[in-house]
């Protein structure tokens, strides 16, 4: 299971020795139990997709203070 | 009044007689650890009850007020944390088993002013693990019960403050908030949840959850309250890099100002989406009780808040998966499984669309603040369904079933995203006594505003004076 929800791509040559998971490494058999849950996530986060965001730039985290500053 | 009765009164009743010296802290302290003792094992809200240190500070409490040394409207009254606050002494547990021996060697900032207002701490309250889900079940400390129906969930992850406060087994209670984890558990708990702007409460000393989207804030019985509440826990805090310089006003006191001519809109996104009738229903004669108020109620649509969904999850998903990884990588069986297997999830989020959402982020806080500069508050129902079943794991809405856990967050994690304060307040009850929320929701730094129109709500309103029949047994 890939990070989009599908089958396609880890047996792949491409692949091999990539770690998708940052610094905590997930077992095929984790993969294979969050995929359902990963399927509803990424279909939440495609929903980002149909807004035009233009110029827009990403929000800061201490956005309230930054503006008092 | 019988002492057992001091509990059912309203924290600001109990100030007053406090204040008068007709009941003393130690009477109202006991009478809410009594409710405790015959309503907790129904409801299950707390972790830990601080029986011998509340008594010993309400003790002194009695004894300061007896020498003149009246500190105000929180001197005496006994107040529950949930369980992610740092309390110097007594373990913080987060509802998890990972810090379930933690003992902080401080308190929260929260904590340290609410004590300095006088304030008793009773305890610690149940809550979903690490604030990670809108249910507040929990594998390591039990589920906990919504008090109008115990076989029914109190949503979270602040439930435990919910239960507590709708049940009287306290005056009021603290919760943290990051999708909703206040105003859910206070819209099917039947109680008051503010989730005040970003900045506006110091997180120092909660165990976070997403660092920011995090918002602390009161869970009380009433807008009043509330207000009483956030005028002690407000304020800058040098501890908090978050923390806003902004200038805390009398919340009490901006209670009362005017209503006239304030101008509220329904946000028609989130009364078109899927909702249950009687939670429409109960909203739509909420909205007729504003408008009978003096304020204008209008409509207005907001197509972009679809992508706030989106936002939020890769957001919340992303932080929260970055604050548990040494945990996911040396201590992952001693999560529940749900907490677990949603933290990994966020570990596969990409990175583009961690900063896709921070983009979609700034966009809605753009069009909102605009938004906000024609109307004063905006308005839907908290949740749009009722209280689930504990023993369901998906809902009837809109003609398909859905995991509840998603429903329940699907209105509130807006104004996570964007910053802005929000309120939920009792507007009703569906056939079954199931309570019904409305949210309101107003421009930042402007939580007396939300309170105002909540309270003027409440004064029109007997919804927050119904005691569910657990509380009475």
């Amino acid at each position: 299971v890939d990070r989009h929800g599908d089958q396609a791509g880890r047996d792949t040559p491409e692949l091999s020795g990539l770690t998708l998971t940052g610094a905590v490494v997930l077992s095929e058999e984790r993969l294979r139990l969050l995929a359902p849950l990963w399927e509803a996530t990424h279909r939440n986060l495609r929903r980002m997709d149909s807004l035009e965001l233009g110029d827009t730039e990403p929000a800061t985290i201490f956005v309230w203070k930054g503006e008092q500053q | 009044m019988t002492d057992q009765d001091l509990c059912f009164l309203s924290l600001a009743q109990q100030a007053d007689l406090i204040r008068t010296r007709s009941a003393s802290p130690v009477e109202v302290v006991e009478s809410v650890l009594q409710q405790i003792d015959r309503v907790d094992p129904k409801l299950n809200s707390y972790i830990t009850v601080m029986r011998d240190s509340a008594l010993a500070d309400a003790r002194r409490a009695e004894e300061e007020i007896g020498r003149g040394a009246y500190r105000g409207s929180l001197h005496g009254i006994p107040v529950a944390l949930k369980d992610l606050f740092y309390t110097e002494g007594v373990r913080t547990t987060a509802g998890s088993r990972i810090l379930s021996d933690f003992v902080p060697a401080e308190d929260a900032t929260v904590v340290v002013r609410l004590r300095q207002a006088g304030a008793v701490i009773v305890g610690k309250t149940n809550m979903h693990e690490f604030a990670y889900g809108t249910l507040s079940t929990n594998p390591h400390y039990g589920d906990v019960r919504n008090p109008w129906d115990p076989e029914r969930v109190v949503g979270g992850s602040s439930g435990g403050s919910a239960a507590a406060a709708c049940s009287y087994m306290c005056s009021a209670a603290l919760g943290s908030d990051t999708g909703g984890s206040i105003r859910i558990p206070a819209a099917l708990g039947g109680v008051v949840g503010l989730k005040p702007t970003y900045g506006r409460v110091s997180r120092h000393g909660a165990v976070p959850c997403a660092w920011s989207l995090d918002h602390v804030g009161p869970l009380t019985r009433t807008a009043e309250d509330a207000a009483v509440v956030l005028s002690a826990i407000a304020g800058y805090d040098p501890k908090d890099p978050a923390s806003s310089l902004e200038p805390v006003p009398n919340y009490v006191v901006e209670l009362q100002g005017d209503l006239s001519g304030l101008r509220l809109a329904v946000l028609r996104e989130y009364v078109t989406d899927p909702t249950e009738p009687e939670v429409l229903a109960q909203f739509q004669a909420s909205a007729v009780v504003l408008r009978s108020l003096g304020m204008s109620v209008d409509e207005i649509s907001v197509p972009s808040v679809d992508a706030a969904v989106g936002a939020s999850t890769a957001i919340l998903a992303s932080e929260v998966a970055s604050y548990h990884e040494e945990w996911l990588r040396t201590r992952a069986d001693e999560y529940g499984a749900e907490v677990r297997s949603r933290l990994e999830t966020g570990l596969l989020i990409a990175a583009t669309d961690y900063v896709k959402a921070q983009r979609v982020r700034n966009l809605l806080t753009g069009q909102l603040t605009e938004l906000l500069k024609r109307y004063d508050a905006l308005l839907y129902p908290t949740i749009p369904v009722t209280a689930p079943r504990l023993d369901e794991d998906s809902i009837e809405l809109g003609g398909r079933r859905e995991p509840k856990g998603p429903v329940m967050v699907r209105h509130t994690r807006l104004f996570n995203l964007v910053s802005f304060p929000a309120i939920s307040v009792p507007c009703g009850f569906d056939s079954r006594g199931l309570p019904v929320g409305l949210h309101i929701a107003t421009a930042p730094f402007t939580e007396g505003l939300a309170l105002r129109v909540a309270h003027a709500y409440q004064q029109a309103t007997d919804w927050h004076l119904k005691v569910p029949a657990v509380a009475r047994g």
